[in-house]
Formats: C-alpha cells, sequence, structure tokens
C-alpha cells in the first residue's frame, strides 16, 4: 500500500509488480525487442541483456487457480510453478519470445518438459545446468554451461554477445545491487523510509523491466527517499522474511497490517539479489559471471555445503536491521526451504532470534489463518 | 538330493534377506564397528570404490526405506513426521532425517552427500551436513549434472576423483588401479549377468520373478557398498539365479503358482508394502510385473583402461544406470523412452504409474508419460499411492483399481 | 472497573465481562454468517448475565478469534492464541501447555512460567482432530456427542481407525459397525485417533505439565482419556469453563490495557 505524496516511483514499481505485463515490456516489444522469459535468480540477467534480449524473471502474478495446469502437474507439486504454468495456459505468457529453465528444484525444472509439450507456442525453450555445490569445480561447470548457453542464444535469436557487451551488462547489473543495497540500507533506520512491502514493489520491477530505465527508476527512487519524510516510526516489531519465491508482498502486507514493519529479507525475489557484485575486470566475463553465482552467492537453498554461508548472511543482515524476529515462508511440498527453515529455526534461536516458519500455498487458502499466526507472533516479540 | 528350482529360489530370497540386514538402521550401526573406516552417504551406488578400498558405506535413505516397512512402521512415519520438516516429505527420506534426530546413528568417519537422485534426498544429504554432532566430522559432496553428455560424465567423473583423494587422506587408505580394475571387471561380470537375467524374463511364461534383478542388484551395490566380502558373493548370487532362470526358460516352465495372464509395468520404486500386493495380484489376477525402478537395468560397462576412465565410465553408471537417479535427475524423455522400450521387450500389457506422493519429478511429468503411453496404445494407470506408507492408499484399494482397470482395458 | 472480551469463532461466539475481578461468562451462541452480529449477540448475553444495560457500560474490550476484525465495539484485537494462552494462565498460573480443540480447528499453545508464549501449532486444514470430526462420527453412529465423550464408552479394546481422513473414516466406521463390532471399542477408537493427530501437533509445539484442555471438547472424557494415554501426561481441570478461555483472555487483556491507559500499574 502506498500512502499519499509518496514517491511517483513507488507507485510506478507497485504496478510493474502488480501485473505481468507492463508498459516498460509493451514499449520495448513494440520497438522490436525480444523478452525472455527465466527460472531461477541464478540465471544470468547479463547474458539476455548483453544479447540485446529483456530478461523478465518468471512470475506467478495475477493467477488464481492451478486448475490448467493441475492437468500436468499434481497438488504434490510446489504451487508457484504451477501457477506460472497455469497462467502460460491461459495465454498470459504469450509475450514471450523465450523461455529459460534453470535446474533449480525437481518442479520447476520439470516447467521445461511440460512447456515444450504444452500448445504454448513459445519458439525458444531451453534448461540451463546449474551446480548445487558451491566450488571452484563447480564453477567452472557453470561456466561451460554459459558458453554453451550463450552459443545458443546467439543461434537463435541471431545476435552475437560479445565480451565487451558482457563487461557492460555487468557493469549495468552491479550498478543495480549497489543502488538496490543503497535502499536496503536506508531501512536500518529506525523510522525506514519505505516498508517491505512497498520493498517487495521495488526488486520486482527490476526483473520485469530493462535495466537501464529501472536504475534511472531506482536513483530517483532513492532521491525522494531521502526527502520524502518517512512515515514508518510506529511499529510493534521489526521483522526479517526469509524463504521462497517472494514475487508477492503477502507476508510483508500481513506483518505490517498486524502492526510490525519489515525491514529486510532474505528471498529469492528480493534481499538475496543485491548481495556482491560481478568481478568487473574483464579478462573472463562468463567466468566472472560463474563465480559470482556459485562462489559469491551460493543463495539456491539447493546448493549444498553454503548452508553456513547462507546462515551467517541472515544472521548477520537480522543483527544489522535490528530484526526482532524473522518470518520464514516456504511453499507446500518445497522439500528444501522444508529442511533450509528446519535448520534456520533452531540457529536462529541459539543466535537469539525468535522466529515462525509458516508453510503456505503460493495463493494461500485463508489469509486469515496466516495474520493469526503472524499476529501471534507479533504479539509474543513485540517492543 | 538336488534342489528344485522352487527350491533354490527359495534359498535366494532367504540369502538375501539375510544380508539385507546389513541396510537397516541396526545394520548401519553394525557396520560401524565392523573394524572398517566407515563413510555414511545420503545416497548410493558407487560400491565399486568402497569395495576396492576396503571401506564400509552404509546409505542413509536405503536405513530410511527399511525403516518404512515391518512391525511398527505407521508409529515411526507418524513420529518423523512430527519433526515438521514437511509433511508431504518422501517417508523414507523422513525416516533418515528422524533417525538423524533421534541420534541412533554412528558417527561415520566421511560423510559424502549429493544432490541426487532428488530434492529430497539432497535436502537429507544437507542436514547430514549440518548435523551438529557430526560438525566435526569431514565432509564431501557430489554435485550430479542433470546433463547426458560426455561432458557431463567427464565433470562427475573429475569429483568423483576428489572424492577418491579426500577418502584417502580421511581413511589412511589408497585406491590402486591394480584393484580398482579388479572390482570393475567384477562389476561388469555381475551388471552383465543382471542384463542375461532380464533377457531370460522376456520368455512368456515369465520363469521367476522378474523383481529378482533389484534383488539381485541390492546384494552387488548398497549391501556389497557396507562389506566388501558381500560385493564378491554376490556375483555367486546373481550366477546362480541367471543358472535357474536358464533352466526354466529351456523347461517352458512360468512362475510356480501363477497362471501368467497380464504383464505390466510397475514405474516406480518397489512399494515397501509389495508384499501385499504382488503376489496377491500374481495369485489372483495372473498379473505379473515385469518392472520397476530397482529391476530394470541398462548395461553401462566400466572402462578399465586407465584410472580416469574407469572414473569416468563410474560417473556415467552412476547418472544413467542407477534406478532413481536415471528417472528422476534427467529430461523426462529418458522415463518416457524407457516406458515404450521396456513395454516392447517385456511384453508389457500396461504401464502402471503409481506416482509416488514424495517424487516431484514424476508428479510434474505424469502427463507426459500417459500421453506416451496413449500414442503407443500401452493402457496407462495412474495410481498416487505412497510407496512407503501404504496408509495413503492401502494395498487392497491398489489392488482393486488395478484389477478393474485391467478388467475395463480387456485384459 | 468493567472490561470485556469476546470469543468470534468459526461455530459458536463467546463473551465474558471482569466487573473489578469478578468473572461472569455470557451464555455460549451459535456463529451467524455476520460476525459482527454474532459478536453483538454473545456480548449482550454476557452483558445481561452481568446485570449491566449496555456495551457502554464497558470500559475496554478486545475481540479474539476468526471474527475478530469484524467486532465494531471492540477497542482492538488480539489473536486467539494469546488470548487462550492469557485466559489459561489467570486461571491457573501453573499451566504450561494449552490444547484447543475446537469446531473447526485446533491449536497446541506451549507457555513458560510468566505466561509468555514460547511457541504455538495450528490446525485449520483438516478436519481429522477437530470437534468437526466427532459431529461426523457421531452422526453415523446414532449416539451423539455425550455418546462420544461419556466415560461410560471407554473400552480396553479399541477399534483401529486408520483412515486420517474423516470423509473416508466415515464409511470406516460404517464397516466397523458392520462387521458388529462393540460401539464402545468404536467409540475409543474414534478417541483414539483424534487423539493422536492432535498430540502430533502438541508435541511439536512443546508439551511440559501441567496441561489443559480448552475449547468445546474439553468434556469428552473418552478424549482427554486418550490424550493422557497419548502424550503420557495428566491433564487438568480449568475451574473456569474451558470454552470462555479466548474470551477470558480477551478480557484480561482489556483489564491490563485500560489499566495501563489510565496510569494503574
Amino acid at each position: 500500500m502506498i500512502a499519499k505524496n509518496r514517491s511517483q516511483v513507488l507507485e510506478k514499481f507497485s504496478g510493474i509488480a502488480g501485473t505481468l505485463v507492463n508498459q516498460s515490456v509493451e514499449e520495448f516489444k513494440n520497438k522490436g525487442g525480444m523478452v525472455i522469459g527465466y527460472f531461477c535468480s541464478f540465471i544470468p540477467e547479463e547474458i539476455f541483456i548483453a544479447a540485446g534480449l529483456l530478461a523478465f524473471r518468471m512470475r506467478g502474478t495475477g493467477s488464481e487457480s492451478t486448475e490448467r495446469a493441475d492437468e500436468y502437474f499434481t497438488s504434490n507439486n510446489c504451487s508457484f510453478p504451477r501457477h506460472c504454468f497455469s497462467l502460460a495456459l491461459i495465454g498470459k505468457y504469450n509475450f514471450l519470445d523465450g523461455l529459460v529453465v534453470g535446474a533449480s528444484c525437481d518442479t520447476t525444472r520439470y516447467v521445461y518438459d511440460n512447456w515444450k509439450k504444452s500448445p504454448m507456442k513459445t519458439p525458444f525453450v531451453y534448461l540451463l545446468g546449474f551446480p548445487h555445490v558451491s566450488g571452484e569445480m563447480q564453477a567452472g561447470y557453470y561456466r561451460k554451461e554459459l558458453v554453451n548457453f550463450k552459443s545458443a542464444l546467439e543461434e537463435h535469436f541471431n545476435v552475437t554477445i560479445t565480451d565487451d557487451k558482457l563487461c557492460e551488462a555487468i557493469s549495468l547489473c552491479n550498478e543495480t545491487r549497489e543502488l538496490q543495497r543503497k535502499i536496503y540500507d536506508m531501512r536500518k533506520s529506525d523510522n525506514p523510509p519505505i516498508t517491505g512491502s512497498e520493498m517487495v514493489s521495488v526488486m520486482v520491477a527490476g526483473l520485469s523491466m530493462p535495466k537501464e530505465e529501472y536504475n534511472a527508476e531506482l536513483k530517483q527512487l532513492i532521491s525522494d527517499l531521502e526527502i520524502i519524510p518517512a512515515q514508518n516510526n510506529e511499529y510493534q516489531a521489526r521483522l526479517m522474511v526469509v524463504g521462497s519465491c517472494g514475487d508477492d508482498d503477502i507476508m510483508c502486507t500481513i506483518a505490517e497490517e498486524q502492526g510490525a514493519i519489515v525491514v529486510t529479507d532474505h528471498t529469492c525475489f528480493g534481499g538475496k539479489l543485491k548481495y556482491g557484485s560481478v568481478n568487473e575486470d574483464g579478462s573472463d566475463p562468463l567466468q566472472a559471471l560463474a563465480n559470482y553465482h556459485v562462489l559469491t552467492r551460493p543463495f539456491c537453498a539447493k546448493v549444498g555445503g553454503a548452508y553456513p554461508l547462507r546462515r551467517k548472511v541472515i544472521i548477520e543482515a537480522a543483527r544489522e536491521f535490528k530484526v526482532d524476529g524473522v518470518l520464514g515462508q516456504r511453499l507446500g511440498c518445497c522439500d528444501t526451504w522444508g529442511g533450509e527453515l528446519y535448520a534456520l529455526k533452531d540457529d536462529l534461536r541459539d543466535a537469539g532470534l525468535p522466529s515462525l516458519m509458516i508453510e503456505r500455498e503460493y495463493v494461500p487458502d485463508s489469509q486469515g489463518q496466516l495474520a493469526t499466526r503472524v499476529q501471534a507472533f507479533i504479539e509474543t516479540i513485540r517492543r | 538330493m538336488d534342489m528344485t528350482d522352487r527350491e533354490i529360489l527359495d534359498k535366494l530370497n532367504a540369502e538375501a534377506n539375510e544380508a539385507f540386514k546389513a541396510l537397516t538402521i541396526y545394520g548401519v550401526n553394525d557396520n560401524a564397528r565392523k573394524g572398517r573406516p566407515f563413510i555414511i552417504a545420503s545416497d548410493d551406488a558407487l560400491p565399486e570404490i568402497p569395495v576396492a578400498m576396503d571401506i564400509s558405506c552404509s546409505i542413509m535413505t536405503v536405513a530410511g526405506a527399511m525403516g518404512t516397512a515391518g512391525p511398527g512402521a505407521a508409529e515411526r512415519i507418524d513420529k518423523a513426521t512430527e519433526m515438521g520438516v514437511e509433511n508431504r516429505l518422501c517417508a523414507s527420506v523422513k525416516m533418515g532425517a528422524y533417525y538423524l534426530k533421534a541420534g541412533i546413528l554412528p558417527v561415520p568417519d566421511l560423510i559424502i552427500t549429493t544432490n541426487s537422485p532428488c530434492d529430497a534426498v539432497d535436502m537429507l544429504g544437507q542436514m547430514m551436513d549440518n548435523y551438529k554432532p557430526w560438525a566435526n566430522v569431514p565432509k564431501f559432496r557430489l554435485d550430479a549434472p542433470h546433463g547426458q553428455t560426455e561432458e557431463d560424465f567427464e565433470y562427475f567423473g573429475s569429483q568423483l576423483k576428489e572424492m577418491v583423494h579426500v577418502i584417502e587422506e580421511v581413511t589412511g587408505r589408497k585406491l590402486t588401479t591394480e584393484k580398482f580394475i579388479e572390482v570393475a571387471e567384477e562389476s561388469n561380470k555381475q551388471a552383465s549377468m543382471i542384463m542375461d537375467f532380464q533377457e531370460l524374463t522376456r520368455a512368456a511364461p515369465c520363469p521367476v520373478d522378474p523383481d529378482m534383478a533389484r534383488v539381485g542388484w541390492e546384494l552387488a551395490r548398497w549391501v556389497a557398498g557396507t562389506d566388501p566380502s558381500a560385493f564378491w558373493k554376490a556375483t555367486d548370487w546373481i550366477k546362480r539365479l541367471v543358472d535357474v532362470t536358464e533352466r526354466k526358460v529351456k523347461d517352458r516352465k512360468g512362475i510356480e503358482g501363477v497362471n501368467e495372464k497380464i504383464r505390466f509395468l510397475w514405474y516406480d520404486v518397489s512399494p515397501s508394502w509389495g508384499s501385499k500386493l504382488f503376489p496377491r495380484l500374481k495369485e489372483e489376477l495372473g498379473a505379473v510385473c515385469m518392472k520397476t525402478y530397482y529391476s530394470f537395468h541398462n548395461f553401462f560397462p566400466i572402462d578399465t583402461t586407465s584410472m580416469d576412465s574407469m572414473l569416468k565410465s563410474v560417473a556415467k553408471k552412476y547418472l544413467m544406470g542407477t534406478p532413481m537417479t536415471r528417472q528422476a535427475m534427467h529430461t523426462a524423455d529418458v522415463f518416457c523412452d524407457d516406458i515404450v522400450r521396456i513395454c516392447k521387450d517385456y511384453r508389457c500389457d500396461a504401464m502402471i504409474m503409481p506416482c509416488h506422493v514424495g517424487h516431484r519429478d514424476t508428479n510434474a511429468y505424469h502427463k507426459m508419460a500417459k500421453d506416451v503411453c496413449r500414442e503407443n496404445n500401452i493402457p496407462f494407470l495412474f495410481l498416487g499411492c505412497d510407496v512407503w506408507d501404504e496408509r495413503y492408499m492401502p494395498p487392497d484399494v491398489v489392488f482393486d483399481r488395478m484389477k478393474t482397470f485391467f478388467e475395463t482395458t480387456g485384459l | 472497573m468493567i472490561v470485556g472480551g469476546c470469543d468470534l469463532g468459526s461455530t459458536t461466539g463467546k463473551a465474558v465481562v471482569i466487573i473489578d475481578d469478578k468473572i461472569i461468562l455470557g451464555n455460549i451462541v451459535m456463529a451467524t454468517p455476520k460476525p459482527a452480529v454474532t459478536a453483538k449477540m454473545a456480548m449482550d448475553e454476557a452483558i445481561q448475565n452481568a446485570g449491566l444495560s449496555s456495551v457502554k457500560n464497558l470500559d475496554y474490550i478486545i475481540s479474539t478469534g476468526y471474527g475478530r476484525l469484524k467486532v465494531e465495539f471492540a477497542n482492538e484485537n488480539i489473536s486467539e492464541i494469546s488470548c487462550h494462552a492469557k485466559g489459561a494462565f489467570y486461571v491457573n498460573p501453573s499451566v504450561r501447555t494449552i490444547i484447543d480443540i475446537g469446531g473447526q480447528d485446533c491449536k497446541a499453545i506451549s507457555l513458560n512460567e510468566r505466561g509468555a508464549t514460547l511457541g504455538f501449532e495450528m490446525n485449520e486444514r483438516c478436519a481429522a482432530g477437530t470437534g468437526r470430526f466427532f459431529q461426523v462420527m457421531a452422526k453415523v453412529l446414532g449416539c451423539g456427542l455425550e455418546g462420544i465423550g461419556s466415560s461410560a464408552n471407554i473400552s480396553a479394546t479399541p477399534a483401529n481407525i486408520s483412515n486420517q481422513c474423516s470423509v473416508f473414516a466415515e464409511s470406516e466406521i460404517i464397516t466397523l459397525v458392520n462387521n458388529d463390532i462393540p460401539m464402545s471399542d468404536i467409540i475409543t477408537g474414534i478417541n483414539r485417533a483424534v487423539a493422536s493427530r492432535v498430540s502430533s501437533l502438541a508435541r511439536r509445539a512443546g508439551v511440559a505439565d501441567n496441561v489443559v484442555i480448552t475449547g468445546g471438547c474439553h468434556g469428552n472424557d473418552g478424549l482427554v482419556t486418550a490424550l493422557e494415554l497419548s502424550l503420557g501426561v495428566k491433564i487438568n481441570k480449568l475451574s473456569v469453563d474451558p470454552q470462555f478461555m479466548g474470551a477470558l483472555g480477551a478480557a484480561v487483556f482489556a483489564m491490563e490495557k485500560f489499566k495501563a491507559k489510565a496510569g494503574n500499574v
């Protein structure tokens, strides 16, 4: 919810995050541009940008039912990819000129197979391997995957992705991360200038529009937030949201309606994305990208051996942002996050951080039930 | 006095059941006390390396699966569910997690985990890595790629090389090329004989329960990993199985007590409550299960030219030849092509898709399987059962569904 | 000081008035489709029992439960978790575990020695483990809820109800009846099945002595016995009607908040 007299950028981002196709995407396409959808956060947008394509992170925004997708999947599959697939089956993703599925979780991986056999006529559908261990050998493996992927893009879209273009794209995306970090840092204050719900819009919008435009808007937003007085100094608790997906602001909205404020997060559409930067020395941009995703930011919960780093990052963020409690959320049937939150709960407790771990469906059965749990949690930790 | 075929097969089963005790939670504890370096792995199945290094290796998911069967299984599964990791997590993995939490596992010398074959086992592996009582135990994690190219096999083979170095450092044992060749050649012999057995079961009537391929494979892979002497014994076991099967084919004999009318493919893990279903299907309906995941094998010989070639071909064997890994780690066309091939080669009249509730993969591509069956005129039945927890869809209910299905499809 | 608490559940509405330290319970009303209407009906009952004339006589009112956001006369709303904890602890400060089995949900709350919530678990997805399960079974058996709850029907040889889903369990019960299984065996089996589900939930929240049951199922002796067996603890009784713990807790919160606002500590 955007209060009056807030930044127009926030309003714009809210609109973009709240719909699938937005004006920026339409304008891009009208000028002859091509749009590539992709799952998940470890796929480097830089490669799409270097190819002159618009990278569009797949979301389930606006989906109400998985009825159509459930011909292909079952209720034993996570609801997020099912909702995305449902949207595609009813034509909402017809604007895509390509789809790249990363080898993340089992259900998402098979979106690739199902998409190819479905009535969707997406011309380019690609499965990109990703290592589930964080190590030098694995970074080398990912580089090889990116080399093959780059070639496939070049061939299909009849473009040449040069190292120079990759370096420019890396620089652009590093700027994005830096600008996002700046906004996150503002939330460390006792009167954060932006709510958690608003921040979700900021991050999701960044995954749905051209980067140059987005970075310009971010700069404007930072300027606005520095000037417009913040109105968020009356809250019962400061929270951090941790978990899978996060392309919606449901958890933030519920928490903030109950009197808390979400000041930071570690989610796949949010806080994880701003972490660190890709090496810009230009010697081997694909290796730099591989190193970033495999070594610097192995935040996919399927990356074994990297849990200690993820835990450290979460706990450090909780301290820096003076968090009173952590809201963990995962979608039903997510075995990966089931294990991650199971481990985190104990580790957060040992670090003196209370947490509430919630399982929900992508479109929750009942927000009232979620609200009750969150409200009870806030009541136990409030300042 | 010469044993009858039935007696031979009963003896083989009895020997196997005795050997399988090594795979249970009690077996895991026994293995740790055998005086060898002791590894706990999240998943299988690379026994050539521990056998060649004289090391004992137990598998968490297998111990978990064994825990979902037998007296008290329902209560154990419920206790495991109470942990609250994810209610619909595969029960074999839940059980493995429960054993971890209950603190009844011995402390291993080394932990080896992998993302394969599925999210659930990946997660179990991470739980093992993060398990605080094992904080000081060295760990090694393998990354199994989803591809099927030579580059993927080389990538995995390189990791196996690293893994061997770690095992050598931790245990003080050495993997010599000579010993590895000896074990690899024996492994190839075992695999070849299992292929012979499979070939023989193509006969109609089917001479011996095809599930014996699973038994032989598990003896040669899982049990062998816990005790190198079991590896060498497995060769003799498989040979005796092939011999009796050959005889029965020559004599055109079918499975005792079974008037074979229907042959079907159960393309998933063989359920832990299978003894309440498959015999009844055989006896009452003459329906023989020709293949399950663990009784379906392809031949991936280990190339003994050099250490590197052995590691690469072991990698390929693991990625493409290990049941579950084969079906769950790659694109769905592997599964779908297998259905068509198995039904053709083993003259299956129908495809049963158990679609185990914990398998996110098969739940995600069941439509593709159904479509490929339709295209190839293979009658297809979707179940949606739980291969570990019989309460989810009791064996009687499964029997009735299959019976109705066979009747309505005119089988 | 006169305060009130109103608990709007999915099947009933309850209200409590506290006049100084005296607790007055209202009569339970059945939930209507409009929570605002149910709230008024429930509060009117409590006001009447308290000898008051109007809700305006109350200094502070807190609402809780499923319909808590729709109570127009409430000053604020608090979750039913916190209110159940507050109410049970107010009545018995040695309470450490509360198991609430309502019409359509069940929850378990774990408290510390100061009455603060340590953890909680809820189930609102599945009828098994709720009053709804009993209603379905009572209908099938034709014995009424009193029959399901009667201690006379506790048997040492309970039937095994394997179906976790109340829909499928209904068929299972019919089969047992047709097979002439004694009624008390079936009823005990039903109570054991519910206790098993509820115990599982309770253990996730953390079970510590002393344990109490709140909600509509508290009077089911068979269930209480089965829970004691399953959890291995004695379940204690509350001195105030356990169905009112949510409303009482809300009223106690109202008392505390009013005192704090009025400057009384």
